[in-house]
């Protein structure tokens, strides 16, 4: 397998994971209704200035991260890990995987905060004892999620003979599960005792 | 509907991957025939630096599975009265410019028919808001071409 092509250059990475910032902040701004007008007013600069950033986001430098994130009262880290892919083949992880782990685990400030909520969701799935999915069952025994799901249902994926269980956390994180669009699929409702 | 010679250039590879090959659940290629309708991988390689890059990260965010309806979308049942369920569209905008990648889904791995493809026919530049049903015409007509469907799945048989 050829090296990811955020490989190829520092720009290109610096491009993959700063567009991924400005990412969330458009979804910030999304939620706000905010433009980029809006933006640029708080930052005092020009919507020309904000636009371009949007649009060749590899010129961003930290300094700047920081100053437009706080701007939307959002806050900043950044992360290194080691992903078991050391040549780069498959790309540095979306920066939405990380915010959606934490958010699953209730957003916790410190270690205590985190172990406490993952003993949480574990006891949540297991204390689970009925529910009801909208699946296609396939030809080789797949159970596939097909809509959205409102927040808190249980989604189970995988074979018949060997589940995953997972309890959604918003309409957002788990919804797009084998979407396929296809009108023709015949939805059935299984109930799954757990 | 034009008749469409399927030959496939050099290497006999009718798929050349954009995002990487080996992904469980999805993947998106370029259709790569010798068709003036099949525009798809040659605009790409056209495009400026800055625009391919902003393309990658739509593709790979779609292949991850996250939802932006800004940057990708398909068509339901209740639009065009159901004719384009399977077409797809990646877009991006610049300087009122929209450029717009249209392709299909589907399934074409046997053993595994949860994966899916998004398969790239054509490019556009693009104006107005309304969606170019001319276009997704074409999308369809490579879709449903037995002869593509066929190579498309031996190529994942032969690169197993």
């Amino acid at each position: 397998m050829k090296a990811h092509w955020t490989e190829t250059s520092i720009k290109d990475y610096l491009f993959s994971i700063a567009f991924d910032f400005v990412s969330q902040l458009e979804e910030k701004m999304k939620s706000e209704n905010m433009n980029q007008d809006d933006l640029a007013s708080v930052l005092g600069l020009t919507k020309g200035r904000i636009s371009q950033i949007f649009n060749k986001p590899g010129n961003l430098t930290i300094k700047k991260i920081i100053q437009y994130s706080r701007a939307l009262k959002m806050k900043v880290s950044i992360v290194a890990y080691d992903d078991g892919d050391p040549d780069n083949k498959k790309g540095p992880i979306n920066a939405d995987i990380f915010k959606s782990c934490w958010e699953t685990y209730g957003k916790p400030r410190d270690f205590w905060a985190f172990q406490e909520n993952a003993e949480k969701t574990a006891s949540n799935i297991t204390n689970a004892e009925t529910v009801t999915v909208k699946t296609l069952q396939t030809q080789s025994n797949f159970l596939c999620l097909l809509d959205q799901v409102p927040q808190g249902s249980i989604i189970i994926k995988g074979e018949l003979e060997n589940l995953d269980i997972y309890r959604s956390v918003d309409d957002k994180c788990f919804a797009n599960f084998d979407y396929i669009y296809d009108p023709e699929i015949d939805f059935n409702q299984k109930t799954i005792n757990l | 509907m034009t008749k469409l010679q399927v030959s496939s250039k050099k290497h006999n590879r009718i798929l050349e991957f954009i995002t990487s090959a080996d992904h469980e659940r999805r993947g998106v290629a370029f259709l790569i025939l010798d068709d003036s309708k099949v525009t798809a991988k040659n605009e790409f390689d056209k495009l400026k630096k800055n625009t391919q890059r902003h393309f990658r990260k739509r593709f790979e965010t779609w292949q991850i599975g996250l939802i932006k309806n800004d940057w990708y979308h398909g068509w339901d049942k209740s639009e065009f009265s159901g004719k384009y369920t399977k077409c797809f569209v990646f877009e991006y905008k610049s300087k009122n410019k929209g450029n717009r990648f249209y392709g299909f889904l589907c399934n074409p791995k046997d053993e595994n028919p949860r994966y899916q493809l998004c398969v790239l026919i054509n490019h556009i530049i693009k104006r107005q808001y309304k969606t170019q049903i001319a276009f997704l015409d074409i999308v369809e007509t490579f879709r449903t071409t037995l002869k593509i469907q066929k190579k498309i799945k031996d190529f994942f048989k032969e690169n197993q």
